[in-house]
């Protein structure tokens, strides 16, 4: 099915779809934005306006350093968005494949890959994160990864499951009568059929990856000072709550809004997909 | 009977594959904990002396059985900062964790299950349309902010509680549950929207199923229906769901414990893996897969009870 | 009581459905009557709406389709217009259901004892439980349930299917309705279970003079049961009558078109089939022949045992049995899909290519017909076929015709055709390889009635100008009856018997076959 297509039985069936499109896609402009300009530098200190409120020099104030808030904002919007992004990628596409090659060929090696797999998957992924992460070093690369592979266990198990349940319908036995090679049935018949169920799951773990990384770099041990991360900025702002509840406001509200359109969205496939 | 002994074998398999999977990857991590106790500055005898004390000359294997054996003494090895057993420090922040996240568990259970069913009974209506949107946003904001909100709003506008005014249970045990109920709650608010939403969809997807249509034809009034048959079909998912929570609740503690200043087990594990005291972290993950593979047992063998048809086929 | 005296009467209903945007009507000026203990059958296709004049008689509907008007007159009350308390003093207490699928209408974390019970526990909360027990016990002996201690502490999915529908059949009689509405309760069940249910069915008629409203597509079931039917299509009754008076002397062009849809079974003799070349000349060489076969997967699970047939070029060939016989199997294995323990299966220039019981299923849903038919043709076993895309699309083409599909069909993708298109273009994709042997898996008994005898049609047809062989499995021994030359008579994984259709039918050697035949209502 056409992109396009897809795109057009989402929008029209489901209002969660909408809604987290149109929030996402605004979230995503805003990062965007925020790679081409920001008003500041955004490690740049304002030595004379330090937690200063809304003004028209720092159009949404400063942090207890002096730092532009909304230059703040725009680039670690960006960071955390970035590590989401690799961690998905890892996550998903190394999942994806085990849990494809699990779920169609099943036998030995499928037992002790799922076994592993789900003694994974039993643990929180922001628990595994910490100890690879105790493990790797921080930093946003070593978070990547260690995000990465914490991810790769749901996407396992949600890949494997739909290439089980499609394997044993006919069109699959059909396509083995014909003599069509085991890697051609796999990503050209099945894979099609599970776009839904993986372009829902991609979106829902985005929110998962977005909320691993926030919080891995609120315990301090995710991206490192100075760079500009959402869950950074809320670890460094919690204590001038009292004194300058925006600071902490508007990157908690950001990063809800940055969840909040990937979980609609994702819901929204999942919702018009029954 | 079979089952269980099944279950509980693979627990254990389970447990002694994560207890080698630890110890390897923390005994094969780059840097010498001996070089990091004496720094850079130290003489090759007395990092020799001091490997040689700590145990780390043995090779790996027997490291890890001594280190098993250690743990079934009650012996979980010495931190490598405080120079005291690990099993000492541990004792003091367990009960406090255990506390925050039993507390939180039962609000958690106390608000969604009734809030699911008025969902369900109520599908389509103003207040199950207005929850279904209010839940999405609150899934939405991650523990630590949705901890931050609730500081602001009841400790800084309200005052009804003092940020980072913790009590020790040792001092007062009302001021100790007391501290603890806005941190409880921090955790609980965003698994109450999940539960509530699976509940109430899990409640719908059963009232579709032919036999409520059946228990119609017997003339039961739909309560009855509800009560009778459709809950407890209803709840077995939301049991695994419940379960999963437990153990996601524990590991959102380390987030929470931090935002609200609790000197408990998860913020503990933080400042060891910041200060690289590994026999900490080592003890505290053992801990926690230990915590989570029960937890996953006991779900296993409830859903069992529940469900006859678990272990039937076959 | 005066015998003559309807006991509910419908009038005038109609019931409109909200599913989508636009109300829709499923069912117009439906109007019945049910005398005491009287049989009274509804019959029609998929979406003739009879289910649901049904479900409104005893005020099931769902909340999605809602009834417009019309009235329900049952003991002085207006069941449509009525409290909701009248109601549901009535459900389960003067009128019950049971409905097609045993299985599902069973609360799967209930025990049955209590669910047989329910009626009781909700109308006549004065009877105490060791009455209601004792109740119930009875209840599950009338049904044939002998077993009925055991039965009583089962629970739903421990029991047969046959168990589980005399166990919904006990619980709607134990309260002793008026009025028993059977929705289909055989559909889901062996022709030889289904046999039973309709006799249990006739026995609880005859004994406590229970009203029966049996729903049914099946119309020699419902010619078995009962004296009065209805006929209904597209939501409205066409005809209604005398049953044997709406058989013999359908007056409506629809029910005539229904009952020849039933393919007939009457000896026809030699005369009557089409006399095929190869079916004489047995002499020549088998493309299939199996010996001595034992198969199934794996260790402890051997379902095929001591299996031997030859399928002849040119011949269609039946493989009739219940569920679970090991029909599906032995087509396995023969494609050598399952593991085959023992025996031989020699293949002589075998190229076979099958057509599934569910075409939805066995067509790529995410694929549109022209990559499906193309696919078939450029992968696989097929080979490289030359030409170009043109040439590809031309064959796919030329594949519709064949069963009778056009052109523009290539650009849909499955979910947007009905059930027999699918199974065409199902066939279409199995033959476009051009396979000397097709085998075909219960291809009709998804479809309904008349969509059954066009597929049927087709696969004569393309016998006749194609010369493939065709391996038909089915449970419906009128199907087979219809088509094949030959037949192979199945019970757990043995073939009791084979031969000639003719010889089969009218002088079974076997009594299991006659049993079988009996059942289906051909014979006895």
């Amino acid at each position: 099915m056409s992109a396009g297509r897809r795109f057009a039985i989402y929008w029209k069936g489901s209002r969660m779809f909408r809604a987290g499109f149109v929030i996402m896609s605004a979230v995503i402009l805003f990062v965007l934005l925020g790679m081409l300009f920001t008003p500041y530098p955004p490690t740049a200190m304002d030595e004379g306006a330090k937690l200063s409120g809304f003004s028209a020099k720092h159009l949404l104030g400063t942090d207890h350093l002096g730092r532009d808030l909304l230059s703040r904002l725009l680039s670690g919007a960006g960071t955390t968005l970035f590590i989401a992004i690799g961690t998905i990628f890892i996550g998903a596409v190394t999942g994806s494949l085990l849990g494809a090659f699990c779920g169609y060929f099943g036998g030995t090696a499928d037992e002790i890959i799922m076994r592993i797999v789900d003694a994974l998957f039993a643990f929180p992924s922001i628990l595994l994160a910490l100890l690879f992460v105790s493990l790797f070093g921080s930093g946003r690369y070593h978070v990547i990864l260690a995000l990465g592979i914490a991810f790769v266990p749901s996407f396992a198990r949600t890949v494997r499951g739909e290439f089980l349940r499609e394997k044993g319908r006919d069109y699959v036995t059909n396509a083995k009568l014909h003599g069509v090679g085991d890697l051609r049935i796999m990503f050209f018949h099945i894979l099609p059929n599970t776009l839904d169920v993986l372009l829902s799951a991609v979106l829902i773990g985005f929110n998962n990856a977005v909320l691993a990384e926030a919080g891995l770099s609120f315990l301090g041990i995710g991206v490192q000072p100075p760079d500009a991360s959402l869950g950074r900025m809320l670890s460094e702002s919690q204590q001038y709550l009292f004194r300058a509840p925006m600071t902490t406001f508007l990157p908690g509200i950001l990063l809800v809004l940055m969840i909040l359109g990937f979980s609609l969205t994702g819901e929204g496939v999942r919702e018009s997909e029954r | 009977m079979r089952y269980v002994m099944k279950k509980l074998f693979s627990a254990i398999a389970t447990l002694f594959l994560v207890s080698v999977a630890v110890f390897f990857s923390f005994a094969l991590i780059p840097g010498d904990p001996a070089l990091k106790k004496l720094g850079t500055q130290a003489t090759p005898e007395a990092l020799m002396r001091l490997r040689e004390t700590m145990g780390l000359n043995a090779p790996l294997p027997v490291r890890y059985l001594k280190w098993v054996a250690g743990v079934f003494r009650g012996d979980l090895g010495t931190s490598y900062s405080y120079e005291i057993p690990v099993g000492e420090l541990l004792a003091d922040k367990l009960p406090v964790t255990v506390a925050l996240v039993l507390f939180s568990f039962l609000l958690l259970i106390a608000i969604a299950i009734p809030l699911g069913i008025r969902h369900a009974k109520h599908e389509g209506g103003i207040f199950d349309r207005s929850f279904l949107v209010l839940g999405q946003i609150v899934m939405a904001i991650p523990p630590f902010f949705m901890g931050i909100l609730l500081t602001w709003f009841f400790g800084i506008v309200l005052r009804v509680f003092t940020p980072g005014g913790y009590v020790s249970w040792r001092t007062s045990l009302t001021g100790f549950l007391g501290y603890l109920f806005f941190p409880a709650l921090a955790i609980a608010i965003p698994r109450v929207a999940m539960t509530t939403k699976l509940l109430r969809a899990e409640v719908l997807k059963e009232v579709r199923r032919d036999y409520v249509r059946t228990a119609f034809s017997r003339g039961n009034s739909s309560m009855a229906v509800l009560y009778r048959h459709v809950l407890k079909n209803a709840f077995l998912p939301v049991l695994t769901f419940l379960a999963m929570n437990l153990t996601d609740m524990v590991a959102g503690s380390v987030v929470i414990e931090q935002v609200f200043g609790i000197p408990g087990f998860g913020r503990f594990l933080l400042i060891s893996i910041l200060g690289r005291d590994y026999p900490v972290v080592e003890a505290i993950i053992m801990g926690l897969a230990a915590f989570i593979i029960v937890i996953n047992l006991l779900t296993d063998l409830l859903y069992r009870m529940i469900d006859p048809r678990i272990g039937a086929s076959s | 009581m005066n015998a003559e005296a309807p006991i509910l009467t419908v009038e005038d209903l109609q019931i409109d459905f909200h599913d989508h945007q636009i109300p829709e009507t499923a069912v117009y000026d439906f109007d019945l009557s049910i005398r005491a203990g009287e049989i009274v059958g509804i019959v029609g296709e998929s979406g003739a709406g009879k289910s649901l004049s049904a479900l409104a008689i005893a005020g099931l509907l769902k909340r999605h389709s809602a009834v417009k008007q019309g009235r329900i007159h049952f003991e002085g009350q207006d069941l449509l217009h009525c409290e909701r308390e009248t109601l549901r003093g009535f459900q389960g207490d003067e009128i019950s259901v049971i409905f097609q699928e045993p299985m599902s209408s069973l609360d799967p974390l209930m025990r049955i004892g209590p669910q047989v019970e329910e009626s009781l526990t909700v109308h006549h909360p004065e009877i105490g439980s060791a009455e209601r027990k004792e109740r119930a016990m009875e209840a599950l002996a009338s049904v044939g349930l002998s077993d009925s201690k055991r039965i009583y502490e089962s629970y739903p999915h421990e029991l047969s299917g046959g168990m589980r529908q005399r166990v919904m059949i006990a619980a709607a009689m134990i309260a002793k309705p008026q009025i028993l509405i059977a929705d289909e309760p055989t559909t889901a069940l062996d022709v030889t279970v289904q046999a039973q249910i309709v006799a249990l069915l006739k026995k609880i008629n005859a004994e406590q003079g229970t009203a029966i409203l049996f729903i049914s597509h099946d119309l020699s079931l419902v010619r078995q049961l009962c004296r009065r039917v209805v006929v209904m299509k597209d939501g409205r009754i066409v005809e209604e009558g005398d049953t044997e008076t709406v058989f013999l002397r359908p007056s409506h062009d629809y029910t005539k078109e229904l009952i020849a849809a039933i393919p007939r079974v009457e000896k026809k003799g030699t005369a009557g089939r089409p006399s095929l070349p190869e079916t004489q000349e047995r002499g020549r060489r088998p493309i299939l022949r199996v010996s001595g076969l034992d198969a199934g997967y794996g260790r402890g699970r051997q379902i095929l045992h001591d299996i031997s047939f030859e399928l002849y070029p040119g011949e269609i060939l039946g493989l009739a049995g219940e569920s679970g016989s090991g029909k599906s199997t032995l087509a396995k294995a023969v494609l050598g899909l399952v593991g085959v323990t023992s025996g031989i299966v020699e293949k002589h220039d075998l190229m076979p290519a099958m057509v599934f019981q569910d075409p939805y299923g066995s067509l790529n849903p995410a694929r549109t017909i022209e990559w499906i038919l193309t696919e078939a043709l450029t992968k696989g076993r097929a080979g490289r076929f030359p030409g170009g895309r043109q040439t590809l699309r031309q064959r796919a083409a030329e594949a519709l015709a064949q069963v009778e599909l056009p052109e523009s069909f290539l650009e849909r993708r499955p979910s947007e055709l009905s059930g027999g298109q699918r199974q065409r273009v199902a066939i279409a994709e199995a033959l476009i390889g051009r396979p000397n042997l097709l085998i075909a898996d219960e291809p009709v008994s998804a479809l309904d009635v008349t969509v059954q005898a066009q597929i049927i049609a087709l696969l004569e047809k393309l016998r006749r100008e194609t010369g493939v062989t065709i391996l038909l499995i089915a449970h419906d021994l009128r199907v087979i009856y219809r088509v094949c030359d030959r037949v192979l008579i199945m019970r757990d994984g043995r073939i009791v018997e084979q031969g000639d259709v003719e010889r089969i039918y009218f002088d079974p050697q076997e009594s299991y076959t006659g049993e079988l035949l009996a059942a289906a209502g051909i014979t006895g």
